[in-house]
């Protein structure tokens, strides 16, 4: 298994040779597992680590000390210690290895110790991998999903509900605050017209991002008298939530762009009316995104509400379209994980769920959709993005060098 | 909770019986709806049954079967006995504070301040100004003063509330820059039809708040406006007439103008002093959409 991955590393060692004394080729049958790392990450990861002496140097040198300095800071020492942390590793393995080679008497040892290691290594290769990728530009930040049914009449409402919930217990599965400020039932009292959900832990965006998309149900509707399986969609979008004292995102909006309106009852109004109605509809004129909110009594409210949602929907497109911009520079390939069409089945009569993006199946719906299992989704999503990005990161890398 | 209120069956049925009571006060079943998620919300189980009642059946106002309303930032407590404080009025308010923020210190006089809302309204906006709430009725006042001790943690300003009669002249020759009010303005053949006014309004809200008509303003501008000798005044009214009978009451020192509110009614009576600073005088102007 190790040789395998280590001819995989020997393409690239034909090329930097003196940079990989610790991935030489070992052909042995040891059950050393390792992902393949290039050799131009680990050479990134190397110059990381001078760029890190500097900024020490910066540091001791002057009593100036920016908030940019120290995020960048913090950033490269945990970077750097991931990449020193991998160096040790390897070298124990290698050393483990060329142990087995000379001694074969303590085989067994040997062997024991490689299986603990060679897990150990390979979390820290992916780690050290993820580390090197630039974040997604709203990594950080809380996010807002918004669910709408699609395809599929009133079982689409109904599993638009499911999935609602199904957010809400992952939220609660790792004690995340959440906020449920939009609920429309439908009037038939089964199901959702539609639902926002904020959840307001930093860095929930990272990971429910790859919930946007259309997900997709087949089973037998509790309203299906004969037993038969349908198929219906439900939608999610995923937005970065904008906090109030962002100074890079948050916005304001010029009073032409943006037109508010309230919900006004019909008649003479003021003190003829004691009306509840407290609905807020916010039009965006440049981009034409309207938001209306009227959960809250309070119509202030639902106006923050309202702009809450639409400075982060904005933020949404910027992004999109600045990375379509660079993708049509780059050229390269949509990665499978940023198509926003089908992206999950939930198939209930075999107990399945398939990300259509990753392949992945999960035999366990119900404990998905009780949000504790959502997460193994999640990490092989994540581990296939990073693999992605790497791929791309080495490509540009070597481009640059002119290898 | 009993296991049988538990079924999603019986939950269903019983959530439906407690729409059917709303049903009647409200417009459409999105709203009733939406009444029946905010009682639920802030009223303890035992009392669903009998608020739903109360509000389809009797008609009673949701404001005062919660005993509270929002208004702007402010959490404003409401009973029988004063008025419910209006979105319309809402509306007003928060441009009546555009026009002060960061100018010079100032002081309000909110005539017939009710629960207190638009003087709560401006001092929990404003930290340069000083506001005094003024109203004949003790239920009045007491609230007001309930409500004041509610907000007290994001009140910026200085607020106090006194018993005050509209048809008295201004006691102890006060002085103020700004005299705002909301005071009783449906005309009393009016308040008597139904198509005219909401019949929740009729049951259940004071007529002290709601009955008046012409003399209503000529007592504002002969007994507060004129003699706090204030630079400033906006009033909410209820017919273009209302606005056109103040404007005739006052001199050519003043500019008089109409604001609409969002649904294109005439809701306020604007006017200011033309001695007064430019700045301001143009973000008043900006307010008024027809002079008079």
């Amino acid at each position: 298994m190790l040789g395998r991955c280590l001819i995989r590393n020997s393409r690239y060692l034909v090329r930097g040779k003196s940079l990989l004394t610790h991935c030489r080729t070992l052909s042995d049958k040891s059950g050393v597992v390792t992902e393949p790392i290039s050799p131009t990450l680990l050479k990134k990861a190397s110059s990381l680590n001078s760029q890190l002496k500097d900024l020490e140097s910066k540091f001791s040198s002057s009593d100036e000390f920016s908030y940019q300095d120290s995020k960048k800071y913090s950033l490269l020492i945990s970077t750097v210690e991931t990449y020193n942390e991998f160096l040790r590793e390897t070298e124990n393995v290698e050393e483990l290895l060329k142990m087995l080679h000379e001694d074969p008497s303590l085989k067994e040892e040997i062997e024991s110790e490689l299986t603990q290691a060679a897990p150990k290594l390979k979390r820290l290769t992916s780690k050290l991998k993820t580390k090197l990728l630039p974040p997604h530009e709203f990594a950080e930040k809380p996010c807002i999903l918004e669910l709408r049914p699609g395809i599929g009449g009133s079982e689409a409402n109904l599993f638009t509900e499911d999935l609602l919930s199904m957010y809400e217990k992952y939220a609660q599965h790792h004690r995340w605050s959440y906020e449920i400020i939009s609920r429309n039932p439908h009037p038939s009292g089964n199901g959702l017209v539609d639902a926002t959900i904020v959840i307001n832990e930093p860095g929930s965006y990272n990971r429910l991002r790859f919930e946007a998309g259309v997900h997709r149900v087949q089973r037998v509707p509790a309203t299906e008298s004969k037993g038969r399986t349908h198929t219906s969609t439900a939608a999610v979008v995923v937005l970065p939530k904008i906090e109030e004292d962002d100074t890079s995102l948050n916005r304001t909006f010029l009073p032409d762009d943006i037109r508010i309106d309230v919900m006004r009852a019909s008649g003479s109004g003021g003190q003829h009316v004691n009306t509840t109605e407290s609905a807020v509809r916010v039009t965006h004129i440049p981009s034409g995104i309207v938001v209306l909110i009227q959960d809250e009594r309070s119509q202030h409210k639902n106006k923050a509400k309202a702009l809450t949602i639409l400075k982060a929907r904005l933020a949404e497109k910027e992004r999109v379209e600045k990375e379509k911009r660079e993708l049509a520079e780059r050229k390269g390939q949509v990665s499978s994980t940023d198509r926003s069409d089908k992206i999950r089945t939930y198939n209930f009569s075999q107990n399945r769920i398939t990300d259509h993006r990753c392949g992945y199946s999960l035999h366990n719906v119900e404990g998905c959709l009780n949000g504790y299992k959502l997460d193994d989704i999640i990490d092989t999503l994540l581990d296939k993005e990073t693999e992605e990005k790497s791929d791309e990161l080495v490509k540009q890398l070597e481009t640059k060098e002119g290898v | 909770m009993p296991k049988l209120l538990q079924k999603p069956r019986v939950i269903a049925r019983y959530q439906r019986d407690l729409l059917t009571k709303l049903l009647p006060a409200c417009t459409t079943l999105q709203q009733a709806q939406r009444e029946l998620s905010w009682i639920q919300k802030e009223l303890p189980r035992e009392q669903w049954e009998q608020a739903c009642t109360q509000r389809g059946c009797n008609l009673m106002p949701l404001q005062y079967i919660l005993g509270n309303q929002p208004f702007g930032s402010v959490n404003i407590k409401c009973r029988p006995g004063v008025l419910i404080p209006r979105n319309d009025t809402e509306e007003w308010c928060g441009e009546l504070v555009d026009l002060f923020h960061g100018s010079d210190t100032f002081s309000v006089l909110d005539m017939c301040t009710g629960s207190g809302c638009i003087a709560l309204y401006v001092a929990t906006e404003l930290s340069n100004v000083t506001v005094l709430g003024g109203d004949i009725s003790q239920d009045c006042i007491s609230l007001a003063n309930e409500n004041i001790d509610l907000n007290k943690d994001i009140i910026k300003g200085k607020i106090s509330v006194d018993s005050m009669d509209l048809f008295q002249p201004l006691a102890g020759e006060k002085k103020f820059d700004v005299v705002v009010s909301n005071p009783p303005y449906i005309p009393t053949r009016e308040l008597d039809k139904q198509e005219e006014v909401e019949e929740s309004v009729r049951l259940y809200e004071p007529r002290l708040a709601l009955e008046g008509d012409l003399p209503v303003f000529k007592a504002l501008v002969t007994y507060h406006i004129i003699p706090s000798q204030c630079k400033i005044f906006m009033l909410e009214i209820g017919s273009r007439e209302q606005g056109q009978y103040t404007r005739s009451l006052l001199n050519e020192l003043w500019v008089v103008g109409l604001r609409l509110d969002s649904a294109f009614r005439p809701r306020n009576v604007i006017g200011f002093r033309t001695d007064i600073k430019s700045s301001i005088k143009r973000k008043v102007m900006s307010k008024i959409t027809e002079l008079l």
